[in-house]
């Protein structure tokens, strides 16, 4: 059957429906037809699989509770029959799966044998160094960081840690090019922070005047509020715009205490920059563990 | 397996097969069939009835090739319908399973 007739027989045994569901309804099909073109199939095989055109279209009707010697004519009834028998069928096909999917794998793993031991570890190998090279970044920011500080004379006394990382970080800033480095290092670190001083300067004003103004409207409609509310105590048809007034006042209220959450903080800042790194160190600590388990597994 | 099991719980695939996110015709069809083998015909005008029963909302989006496609939303009270069909669903399997594991255990 090609897809003209098929639509064309299906519109016809859904002449009862208003003429846009029938469209909405044919064009739902002729798109599926479309996909299953597109996946290879032909227009035939795509129609075949739908069944009967007459028993289609009955399912379709039931499902606007239309005319019943329709839904007689399509044969519903059997629907909730055989029901009983559903878990047991849908417990074995599971456990079907499950052990088909078991001995796939018991065969992957004899197919690879002792190469797949290798290939294990150079991959773990592998994914070592690219973590290191991901984590060289902040190591390099942190390093730098400490550097300017110190040379600001706000970290005087090096603390066991920062040692430690110093110690980590040597070997990327290695050689006699280390002062050179540090140097235009400190100074891109001072750029940096006059630069972000700036931003929040600027920013933070913008905040202020955006929340001054705000209130400035709040206190407005507070004026406004007051006013009315005696007008409209007295007599006067003012019930909705006192009650406008009131919420526009919660409202400029509320929009003040946002705006207020918007300050640029300096803790903030850093606080997010040490988040980062601290991040990174947590991602790599359990995975180093993981890989000292899989090594110990290994050697047993 | 059994037509009339397949036409049983398709309701609740579907209803299942669209809460994780919203899908067109086409692409719930293929999502069923993973589950259960099941007539590619019967699956619209259950769509349509879960629609009219205000289980789904449609709406149509863009599509890179071809027409617009109508993408099916579960509604909240969709939700609702699908948890009360997983519920019952559960408690008839366990009955069966508890029947057929009693009487097999009697003989």
């Amino acid at each position: 059957m090609k897809k003209q007739e098929f639509l064309e027989e299906l519109k016809g045994y859904l002449k009862v429906l208003q003429d846009e569901e029938q469209e909405d309804i044919l064009d739902e099909y002729s798109q599926h037809i479309e996909m299953k073109k597109e996946r290879g199939l032909s227009e035939e095989e795509a129609i075949r699989d739908f069944g009967p055109v007459q028993q289609l279209a009955g399912e379709i009707l039931q499902a606007y509770h239309v005319k019943p010697e329709y839904e007689k004519e399509m044969g519903k009834g059997k629907y909730f029959k055989g029901i009983h028998l559903l878990g047991k069928g849908m417990e074995e096909e599971s456990r079907e799966k499950s052990s088909s999917w078991r001995s796939h794998k018991e065969q992957a793993k004899a197919l690879l044998g002792e190469n797949g031991k290798k290939v294990r570890q150079v991959v773990r190998l592998l994914g070592r160094k690219i973590i290191y090279f991901l984590k060289l970044p902040f190591l390099i920011g942190e390093k730098v960081g400490k550097r300017w500080r110190k040379r600001k004379g706000m970290d005087g006394i090096r603390t066991e840690q920062a040692a430690d990382h110093e110690k980590g970080a040597g070997r990327i800033l290695r050689g006699t090019r280390r002062s050179v480095v540090c140097w235009i290092a400190g100074f891109m670190g001072c750029l940096f922070s006059s630069v972000s001083w700036c931003c929040r300067l600027g920013w933070n004003f913008c905040v202020l005047i955006a929340t001054a103004g705000l209130v400035c409207l709040g206190l407005l409609f507070l004026f406004l509020f007051g006013g009315l509310s005696v007008l409209w105590m007295r007599g006067y048809p003012l019930a909705g715009v006192v009650l406008g007034c009131f919420g526009a006042v919660l409202c400029f209220a509320a929009l003040s205490i946002l705006s207020c959450t918007f300050f640029w903080v300096k803790q903030k800042g850093t606080a997010r920059a040490t988040e980062r790194i601290s991040k990174v160190v947590t991602i790599q600590g359990p995975m180093k563990e993981r890989a000292k388990i899989e090594m110990r597994e290994e050697d047993e | 397996m059994n037509a009339q099991f397949k036409k049983g719980v398709l309701e609740l695939i579907v209803l299942e097969s669209v809460r994780k996110r919203d899908m067109y015709g086409y692409e719930l069809v293929e999502e069923v069939s993973k589950v259960i083998d099941v007539n590619e015909g019967t699956i619209y005008p259950l769509l349509k009835r879960l629609t009219n029963e205000h289980y789904f909302e449609t709406y149509l989006r863009e599509s890179k090739e071809g027409p617009p496609r109508k993408y099916y939303h579960l509604t909240a009270s969709g939700i609702l319908y699908r948890d009360s069909l997983e519920e019952e669903w559960m408690e008839l399997q366990e009955r069966v399973c508890r029947f057929l594991e009693e009487q097999s255990g009697g003989f």
